[in-house]
């Protein structure tokens, strides 16, 4: 079988880590080329985390372009507290031989699209200006796609704020430009799926043990460490991984349910800014409602997305590259 | 005296075909190429009613003309077909063009003609900022090589020709105008109130029909366009023809520095410029907003464009 040609558009981010890692691990899988995005940090921190990991992982020959420094239009706004003022919880890579290529990330996107003839898949795991910028620059890119995963928004409650998800927050125009661009498939996997794989410290020691106790286990071990005690100070005890759901579910279709709906993205609004508002269909149709546009992630089956997680950290952990 | 080198981003619209006439025809520019842009009109009509325009003035082979963006970045198109007609370019009569634009979009265009140019270019909108703006986004490498962004748009008192505070460019995407007033380029501002003070009389349009080929076809075009004019008792102003004039001879306008930003979160104000002209601001003067025009120098300039075309 052929292996899927995709692109992850990324701001490690700790949990991108764990996304890249089942990424390199997977044999369905074929990572054409890997886009930073401004994030969870800045751009420059981002980037250099991106070139890190691939030399880590030993992910050769995948391109990486240079992507977006801040949102289309709104102030920029980083997630520090959340992923550390390096965006790896202080955990030092070997520093990478090998930097970004200039050429743009939405001009990678649109070659590789391309190139994939139809068949390319994108997981999008920060906030959405790489992919906004390559649909405005290429009107005839959505339809080259064959599928969007996006970490983002959620159908219910948020993180940054009562109805907002920091990836989707951090960009709200971005998203609705892409959310509303006409690429068939865009499955958008929110927090309300991503809280369905909330595990406690302890159960995430076991699920990572497969990473054994060489170079990979100790990388692994310090990043689950610091997410502890930042979980701890916030008085958690559990913490998810968001982004590495996606990319499992890139080579799993058995892995979320979904439902497809109307979703839009608020971009006014002081109190729900960045809100993924979902168009349910309770019955309840005082706004006008568009067509089906995204496809909204329901239920995770959690046993399979921690075998994945175990088995791709075992085969990763004769591969690191110290 | 190098010519200046400019890219003029459009939808026609007549206005805009008379914007297009002068740059033409002045030595002081160079157009390296033309881009349209959906906003008075379809992107199907205004590149259509572009190279319909160059056709009459027999250049469609000297200038490259690219498609832009087919709506703005966010809303739905709304296009003025009360001011335009149903062509956007009702009127004169013009058969359709048989040049065709060239095989890449708007924002490659741009890129290539920035890229290959050893000065920098100036960026002239004369329609919705959406081309621009998405030219900007995708190329921050080259911002430094713009040298200014001249446009028709915006207003910086009350606005309403989009809506009761916004004018129609901006209204019809404000987050693109937004991009290019953030960009940190530096920005000429012929916001709605300055243009109308640009403005021809009926004797003017008289002389112009005499004139030549081109000046019929300024004429027709102004037949039609003076229609909307007369039913709202307003001048018959050529607001998009002042970007280019400034571009010509700056001195016909009269200017002030000041901070412009472009809300896209307001109700009432989608679109709004706002524009600081209180003296003890501390923002940074991003736009030099354009107050006043010499009407009679702005006329003559125009009549002086159109007399190139009798040579």
């Amino acid at each position: 079988m052929h292996k899927i040609p995709v692109i992850i558009d990324t701001d490690p981010g700790i949990d991108d880590f764990f996304a890249l890692a089942v990424a390199a691990a997977s044999d369905k899988l074929d990572i054409r080329a890997i886009t930073p995005v401004a994030g969870n940090q800045t751009y420059e921190k981002v980037c250099r985390n991106v070139e890190n990991i691939r030399q880590l992982f030993r992910m050769d020959g995948v391109r990486i372009a240079t992507g977006a420094k801040c949102p289309l239009v709104s102030a920029q706004r980083t997630a520090g507290n959340v992923h550390g003022e390096d965006g790896l919880g202080g955990v030092i890579l070997p520093k990478a031989q090998q930097k970004a290529e200039s050429t743009y990330a939405w001009d990678v996107i649109y070659e590789e699209a391309k190139r994939a003839q139809g068949r390319l898949q994108i997981a999008a795991l920060g906030p959405l200006t790489n992919i906004a910028i390559a649909v405005l620059k290429y009107p005839d890119l959505p339809s080259m796609i064959d599928k969007l995963f996006v970490m983002g928004g959620t159908n219910g409650f948020g993180n940054v704020s009562p109805y907002a998800e920091f990836n989707i927050w951090a960009d709200p125009h971005a998203a609705d430009i892409v959310f509303c661009c006409g690429i068939k498939t865009v499955n958008m996997v929110g927090l309300n799926l991503t809280r369905q794989a909330i595990l406690d410290i302890p159960e995430y020691r076991r699920v990572f043990s497969a990473a054994g106790d060489g170079p990979l286990g100790k990388i692994v071990t310090q990043l689950i460490d610091y997410l502890g005690t930042r979980a701890h100070g916030l008085g958690n005890t559990a913490m998810t991984l968001h982004d590495a759901i996606v990319t499992a579910a890139m080579s799993d279709d058995k892995l979320i349910t979904y439902f497809p709906s109307y979703v839009r993205v608020e971009c006014q609004s002081e109190n729900a800014f960045g809100q993924t508002v979902v168009f349910a269909g309770n019955g309840n149709r005082v706004l006008e409602q568009g067509e089906p546009n995204v496809n909204v992630a329901d239920t995770l089956d959690l046993e399979r997305f921690k075998s994945t997680l175990s088995a791709s950290l075992e085969k990763l952990k004769g591969r690191v590259a110290l | 005296m190098n010519r200046i080198p400019v890219m003029i981003d459009c939808d026609p619209g007549h206005d805009d075909a008379i914007a297009l006439i002068m740059a033409l025809a002045s030595d002081k520019l160079d157009v390296r190429c033309i881009t349209t842009v959906a906003g008075n009109n379809t992107l199907e009509n205004t590149t259509k009613n572009c190279l319909k325009v160059l056709t009459v003035l027999g250049k469609e082979h000297d200038v490259p003309v690219a498609m832009g963006l087919d709506h703005p970045m966010f809303k739905p198109l709304r296009i003025s077909k009360s001011v335009h007609g149903e062509s956007g370019m009702d009127g004169p009569v013009v058969p359709d063009p048989v040049v065709k634009p060239v095989d890449m979009n708007a924002v490659q265009l741009m890129e290539k003609v920035v890229r290959e140019s050893e000065e920098r270019v100036t960026i002239v909108p004369i329609g919705p900022l959406t081309n621009v703006g998405t030219f900007l986004l995708a190329n921050p490498d080259l911002k430094p090589k713009i040298e200014r962004i001249c446009l028709m748009g915006g207003s910086s008192l009350i606005g309403n020709s989009g809506s009761a505070t916004a004018e129609f460019n901006i209204f019809q995407d404000a987050e693109a105008a937004n991009v290019v007033f953030s960009s940190g380029i530096p920005i000429v501002m012929h916001d709605i109130e300055s243009t109308r003070k640009a403005f021809v009389e009926e004797k003017d349009i008289e002389e112009l029909r005499g004139m030549n080929h081109v000046g019929k076809f300024v004429a027709e075009l102004m037949d039609f366009f003076t229609l909307y004019s007369k039913q709202h008792n307003l001048t018959f102003s050529i607001h998009d023809a002042c970007a280019v004039s400034w571009l010509i001879d700056p001195s016909i306008f009269i200017s002030t520095f000041a901070n412009v930003t472009v809300d896209i979160v307001g109700e009432k104000t989608y679109g709004c410029t706002v524009t600081d002209f209180r003296a003890n601001s501390t923002l940074p003067k991003n736009t030099e907003v354009v107050l006043n025009v010499h009407r009679e120098r702005f006329v003559q300039l125009l009549k002086d464009c159109v007399k190139q075309y009798s040579k």
